[in-house]
């Protein structure tokens, strides 16, 4: 075996090994690449609820409010 | 909790703050205090209920863990690939830049190749190898990783390469060049004939360029001086005086005139100098193939040496203009002159007589056509020649210029016999006589040989001139013309006259002026005049086989490149086909061995 038949097969195996440690690794990377995502998603809908829900409050109350002051006047 | 977007959660907000804001203000504290109070209550408990800040928080905690999870899954998977690619990059480092013998046996001088691995990264792993002669490449051969030659590329220049694809099915023959002609490679004619006629038009090409180098000796022998055949002024700077532009310009003609054996009838007449026209057209000969030389020289042969000028000048319309009327002058000149000397016995005849101004430089005057000294008086005469076409002729045209030279010549005569140191001519001065000494004369002399009568002569008689024709001059002069004094002088009185107006004029010169000319620099020899136009013509003609061949030579130059150009393209269309044909052995055999020792058959 001449010099660049061993670096061609040394390369050749090196490679090999590239590969089967890529194929060994990564479905767990895939796994926890997926929760990962599913994981960020559910956070986004959760910041996104808690910033619409400022309005929700004040506007109840000013409903009320407004009740109030329209039905109330008279009886007292 | 959600709220449809399309509420717009801040918009309802501000909205229902106004109606709340103008109810407040309509209705009593009481109710204010209230509806306040019971606001800020549900608004507390409704915050209270829908605030979920710790969902939030723990969502976000786990999301970082997982996070965190995954880099490090990533960052382990790295390193271990990173780990291999350096191996890798040491095995293949072994190999570039590394020189390996080339030890087959062969005939091109192939002693150098190199190998390098390269990697697409999709698992198509090939061997680049390029064999070199000396340091040039030669060959480049790309193989798969199990030894099968995929790529067979030969180079004839860096530029210039036959490629061989054997990936595909067919393998696929390429040839690249850079080759930019207009050749037609289809209708190459063979090697031979090329080779052939290259080495006739060398031997051409060689011989002309002898031809070249004689025709430069000739002519250094000639020695010509070309630079200019008329000067406009003297080696002072000054304009030429009017008898050295006359004498120059009639020796010129004349000379000319013999030299081409011409003989035009008439002196006057507008084409008078054909002489100088032959000559003129000599010259510009010359010039033409001067001009050829100097651009030939400029644009094809830098280094040629020639000691000749780009151009000589030239006469233009006006000088000949000028000139033929000059000549025409002088010619009519020497005919009152001829007139004047039927009959010249005991008379004093000279033409161009310069006599001094009164307001002039010494020894600078006014020049008197034709001056006429006998027992009769003092005549100075204005020549005037001019195309008459009719029996009659009016002599007034021309008449306040003409009187203005009659009132110059005469009060110039006047004022040169009172410088006289002569004690005759002062004596003459004293008698009351000397007054009516001067008569002066115009004569009109045709340019044609039509007869005619003169008219409007009257004018000149208050100037005390007359005006009259060529053929009434000699009556005049001899006889004395009816309305002159009669004035009777002695010979020796007329001895005197003669010396000091004639003879003395000779010390005198009229003034220079411009547009005066003097040929090959006033050279009368008509020998030399002769030997200078000999060489113009031999001149013209050697320059003329010169530039011929030095035309010959760039078209010769032309057809040479352009066979050049042939022979290249047929030495490299052979070399492209042994390209080819290596190309497809050398793949044969390595469909035969898949090996890396690599049993060579690329030469």
């Amino acid at each position: 075996m001449n010099k660049v038949q061993k670096a061609v097969q040394d390369f050749s195996e090196l490679q090999k090994q590239k590969e089967e440690l890529i194929k060994q690794t990564q479905p767990e990377i895939d796994k926890v690449s997926k929760k990962v995502a599913n994981e960020k998603k559910y956070y986004d809908q959760l910041l996104k609820a808690q910033e619409r829900g400022i309005y929700l409050p004040i506007i109840i109350s000013m409903v009320i409010m407004i009740i109030i002051l329209l039905f109330l006047k008279n009886i007292i | 909790m959600k709220i449809k977007g399309s509420l717009n959660g801040w918009k309802v907000a501000v909205v229902l703050g106004l109606i709340t804001l103008l109810l407040l203000l309509k209705n009593s504290l009481l109710v204010d205090g209230i509806a306040i109070i019971v606001g800020g209550l549900v608004y507390l408990a409704i915050s209270y209920f829908l605030k979920d800040k710790q969902r939030l928080v723990e969502q976000k905690k786990s999301l970082d863990t997982i996070n965190q999870q995954l880099t490090t899954l990533k960052n382990n998977q790295d390193q271990q690939l990173k780990t291999i690619t350096d191996q890798q990059d040491q095995v293949t480092s072994k190999l570039e830049n590394q020189h390996f013998s080339y030890d087959f046996p062969n005939n091109e001088n192939l002693s150098v190749q190199t190998y390098e691995i390269n990697d697409s990264g999709k698992q198509n792993l090939f061997v680049v190898r390029k064999v070199f002669e000396a340091d040039k490449l030669r060959y480049r051969l790309v193989y798969s990783k199990d030894a099968h030659i995929l790529q067979y590329w030969q180079y004839l220049t860096p530029d210039t390469y036959t490629q061989a694809d054997f990936e595909k099915t067919p393998p696929k023959y390429e040839y690249h060049s850079n080759y930019e002609g207009t050749l037609d490679l289809n209708n190459l004619p063979s090697i031979e004939t090329v080779n052939t006629q290259l080495q006739s038009k060398d031997w051409y090409y060689q011989q002309l360029k002898n031809k070249v180098r004689h025709q430069l000796a000739v002519i250094e022998k000639m020695n010509p001086q070309t630079s200019s055949w008329f000067l406009r002024k003297d080696t002072d700077g000054q304009w030429f005086k009017d008898h050295q532009a006359s004498s120059s310009l009639l020796v010129a003609e004349k000379t000319s005139r013999r030299y081409f054996d011409l003989h035009p009838d008439n002196d006057l007449a507008p084409n008078n100098l054909p002489g100088l026209a032959k000559v003129e057209k000599l010259y510009s000969n010359l010039n033409v193939q001067l001009k050829h030389l100097a651009d030939l020289k400029t644009t094809y042969f830098k280094n040629l040496k020639v000691n000749l000028p780009a151009e000589i000048n030239n006469l233009t319309e006006h000088d000949l203009t000028a000139l033929s009327n000059r000549f025409a002058a002088e010619s009519a000149k020497s005919m009152v002159d001829q007139k004047l000397r039927e009959n010249g016995k005991n008379k004093f005849i000279a033409e161009d007589v310069v006599v001094l101004l009164p307001d002039g430089k010494a020894n600078e005057g006014t020049q008197i056509d034709n001056l006429v000294i006998s027992d009769k008086g003092i005549f100075p005469i204005e020549t005037e020649e001019r195309t008459i076409n009719s029996k009659s002729y009016n002599a007034s045209n021309g008449y306040q210029e003409i009187s203005k030279q009659i009132i110059e010549h005469k009060n110039a005569i006047e004022y040169t016999l009172k410088q006289s140191q002569d004690p005759v001519i002062q004596k003459l001065l004293q008698k009351p006589i000397a007054q009516y000494l001067v008569h002066s004369l115009v004569v009109f002399v045709g340019k044609s040989s039509q007869d005619f009568e003169l008219k409007n002569t009257k004018p000149y008689l208050e100037h005390g001139a007359h005006a009259l024709r060529l053929s009434d001059l000699q009556e005049v002069v001899s006889e004395g013309g009816d309305s002159l004094v009669a004035v009777d002088l002695t010979r020796e009185e007329v001895k005197a006259l003669g010396n000091e107006l004639i003879k003395n004029s000779k010390n005198r010169t009229a003034e220079g002026r411009a547009g005066n000319l003097v040929f090959w620099n006033g050279e009368t020899n008509e020998n030399v005049i002769n030997h200078t136009l000999d060489t113009v013509k031999d001149l013209t003609k050697q320059l003329e086989i010169m530039n011929d061949c030095l035309d010959h030579l760039i078209e010769l130059q032309e057809e040479i490149d352009n066979l050049k150009v042939q022979q290249d393209a047929i030495n490299e269309i052979k070399q492209v086909d042994t390209g080819f044909t290596h190309a497809r052995r050398y793949y044969e055999n390595q469909q035969k061995t898949h090996d890396y020792s690599f049993v060579d058959s690329i030469i």
